[in-house]
């Protein structure tokens, strides 16, 4: 009894302290207090020096090389057209971007869908459990994606196990086709992505101050709203971090499409490779390459803008 | 006491500028030089059959490196040439030549009597053959079912189940041509189109593969009923028991090449080598590793019958296939992949 009174009077006075903050006191009093914002962070002239090292190593090896990728991407012989217009226009390139952007659409929402329930049960794990649970989720990592795509060809194949199930469950037309279709390859991407979205939400879940969930109990809430007005909204950065993560990784995608897809499973990274590796048209490859850049970036700046509004909306 | 002679700054950079101006010719030969080779079983076969012996002959030791195609144009572009030799496949030789990526051959190194017709070209040679043949699982396709011609394979009434091709572009046009009636002579130019018409006939029964591996896999598994592979990656599963099995009828011959990269720091050892790898005795000893077939004719007689009737380059197998045109490739090779690539997706 003693302790849930604790419990009870630790939430009420977290309650009382958010209460009085300057973002919630300044709407109601109708003028804005001298507030004392810390900035992410900042660099003192000490501290530049410190980045020096970083920055150009950084500037080197990392900005220079793309800066050259972009420029040689313009490239192309006096009589062809450019790259970007060849791109645009003509040949497959469009198409395979298209249907790129398709497969790590579908890849991250069900990503999101089975790591937000997967990273939920896991952050109410204690000590060994937990520990199992981290591993779980951590050692396919430490295998390569190459072995990782040959086992789902083995699994998918027509005397595969999938398919002797469903033989064995008089499925209408069994053995089906499962290799070499979209299915196969978003089933590979997740299994393989699927790691990159749990541990952020996972992380963003165990940093949840329990008492705030209190807080919205003692206030009269019903579970559900305590749910999706405290928790869920506590867990979009980590939850928005894992989308971004494995949205970028998955635009990028090369050896699972290749394993496990079929006619129409060519992505952009497989025609960079073609053009970069076997042609030796490096100008193609590059403009291939810009355009997936361009995309990335404007994937980031999206999710960058979206998350400063919601960061501007709470405060 | 000897009395040393002083060492001038000025005596001392003539010296080394003589030193440097010294013509590659007149340098003492390397300790080694760097091959630059596909990796995997080809190079336990290279080792044994080329490197090993060329050492022992020579002196000179043999460094592997993986032959990665952009590396080749990375190195010849910054003018640090590392490799002395590459290997890879004649199609691609043929397109870095064109690409000024290739030293010419020395033609006074090598001894052209007894070569297979094609051999020699001025910047690459032929070193050994591979055959992309017409393969079956034997569980899914009964003998009397086997197709022995591509028209035959392309039938999907002749036998239940997919048939297998290569994701690329280079080979699989040439056999969707015979597939809808071209003549082996009259195969190059390709007719790119008509190839893509005669795949759509298929299009829907087909798995494709991207590596060797798994060319062998989808054929062991019973994924892919029947298809093209390469005659080295089935053989190794057909002697040890998987229940497949291939013919040369109407096979395309596909040749590995050697060329020397641009710039690169040794050429009279590495024509030493290429040289040493046509010989006849050395050709054979590749050959009895892999089912490859010697560019050099001297070197079937070596070998003992049972592993010559399974040799790209027998006279029986050769006659009943074509010869892939390397040059063909290197002309359209981009335009045709563009091509392709561009019908995988419609």
């Amino acid at each position: 009894m003693g302790r849930e009174r604790a419990r009870r009077r630790r939430g009420v006075q977290h309650l009382a302290a958010l209460l009085t903050t300057d973002a919630v006191l300044a709407p109601v009093q109708g003028t804005t207090l001298p507030t004392w914002t810390p900035r992410p962070w900042s660099l003192r002239p000490a501290s530049y020096r410190l980045a020096a090292a970083p920055f150009l190593f950084l500037a080197a090896l990392f900005v220079l090389p793309l800066l050259r990728v972009v420029v040689q991407g313009f490239q192309h012989a006096p009589a062809a057209p450019d790259n970007f217009t060849r791109i645009a226009t003509s040949g497959p390139y469009m198409a395979v971007l298209l249907g790129t952007v398709q497969t790590a659409c579908v890849v991250t929402v069900v990503c999101l869908l089975l790591a937000y329930p997967l990273a939920y049960a896991g952050a109410r794990l204690q000590g060994r459990w937990h520990t199992l649970f981290m591993g779980a989720i951590l050692v396919p990592l430490f295998t390569s994606v190459v072995v990782r795509s040959y086992a789902w060809m083995v699994l998918f194949q027509r005397n595969g196990p999938f398919n002797q199930a469903l033989v064995w469950l008089d499925w209408p037309g069994a053995p089906v086709r499962l290799l070499q279709t979209p299915f196969a390859v978003d089933v590979g991407m997740v299994h393989i992505l699927l790691p990159f979205m749990v541990l952020p939400i996972l992380g963003a879940m165990r940093a949840i101050d329990p008492s705030m969930l209190q807080a919205g109990e003692l206030l009269g809430a019903p579970p559900w709203r305590v749910f999706t007005r405290i928790f869920v909204p506590l867990t979009l950065p980590g939850a928005s971090a894992g989308v971004i993560l494995v949205f970028i990784s998955a635009l990028g995608f090369f050896i699972t499409p290749a394993l496990l897809g079929g006619a129409r499973s060519t992505t952009i990274a497989v025609l960079i490779e073609q053009q970069a590796v076997d042609l030796l048209n490096w100008p193609m490859a590059s403009a291939l390459a810009t355009v997936l850049l361009v995309l990335s970036v404007m994937v980031y700046l999206g999710y960058n803008h979206l998350t400063r509004r919601f960061n501007d909306v709470r405060t | 006491m000897v009395q040393h002679p002083r060492l001038s700054r000025r005596s001392l950079l003539a010296a080394g500028a003589a030193v440097l101006a010294t013509p590659s010719i007149a340098r003492a030969a390397p300790d080694h030089i760097v091959v630059a080779s596909p990796g995997g079983p080809m190079d336990d076969a290279f080792e044994a059959a080329y490197f090993a012996p060329f050492k022992a002959k020579t002196g000179i030791s043999v460094v592997k490196t993986p032959n990665q195609y952009a590396k080749l144009k990375a190195m010849v572009d910054a003018g640090a040439v590392e490799w002395d030799v590459m290997d890879l496949a004649a199609d691609q030789a043929a397109l870095f030549a064109r690409q000024g990526l290739v030293e010419p051959l020395d033609m006074a190194a090598i001894d052209p009597a007894g070569l297979l017709p094609g051999t020699l070209n001025p910047y690459y040679t032929l070193v050994d053959l591979v055959a992309a043949v017409m393969c079956w699982n034997t569980k899914r396709v009964t003998p009397a079912a086997v197709p022995q011609t591509w028209t035959e394979m392309w039938d999907l009434k002749r036998f239940p189940g997919d048939r297998m091709l290569w994701k690329k572009a280079s080979e699989t046009l040439e056999v969707a041509l015979l597939a809808d009636g071209v003549l082996p002579t009259k195969l190059y130019p390709l007719d790119v189109l008509r190839a893509l018409r005669s795949l759509d006939k298929i299009k829907s029964q087909v798995s494709w593969w991207e590596s060797g591996a798994q060319s062998a896999q989808l054929l062991i598994d019973g994924e892919a009923s029947a298809g093209l592979a390469w005659n080295g990656r089935l053989d190794g599963p057909k002697s040890t028991g998987a229940p497949i099995d291939f013919h040369f009828n109407q096979a395309l011959f596909l040749a590995d090449a050697m060329m020397i990269p641009k710039g690169a720091k040794n050429k009279r050892e590495s024509m030493a080598f290429i040289a040493f790898v046509l010989d006849p005795a050395n050709q054979a000893n590749f050959a009895k590793r892999m089912p490859y077939g010697p560019v050099r004719t001297a070197a079937m007689e070596q070998l003992d019958p049972a592993r010559r009737a399974i040799m790209p380059t027998a006279p029986d197998n050769f006659s009943k296939g074509v010869l892939m045109d390397s040059n063909w490739w290197a002309e359209n090779g981009p335009g045709a992949v563009e091509a392709f690539n561009t019908w995988l997706l419609s």
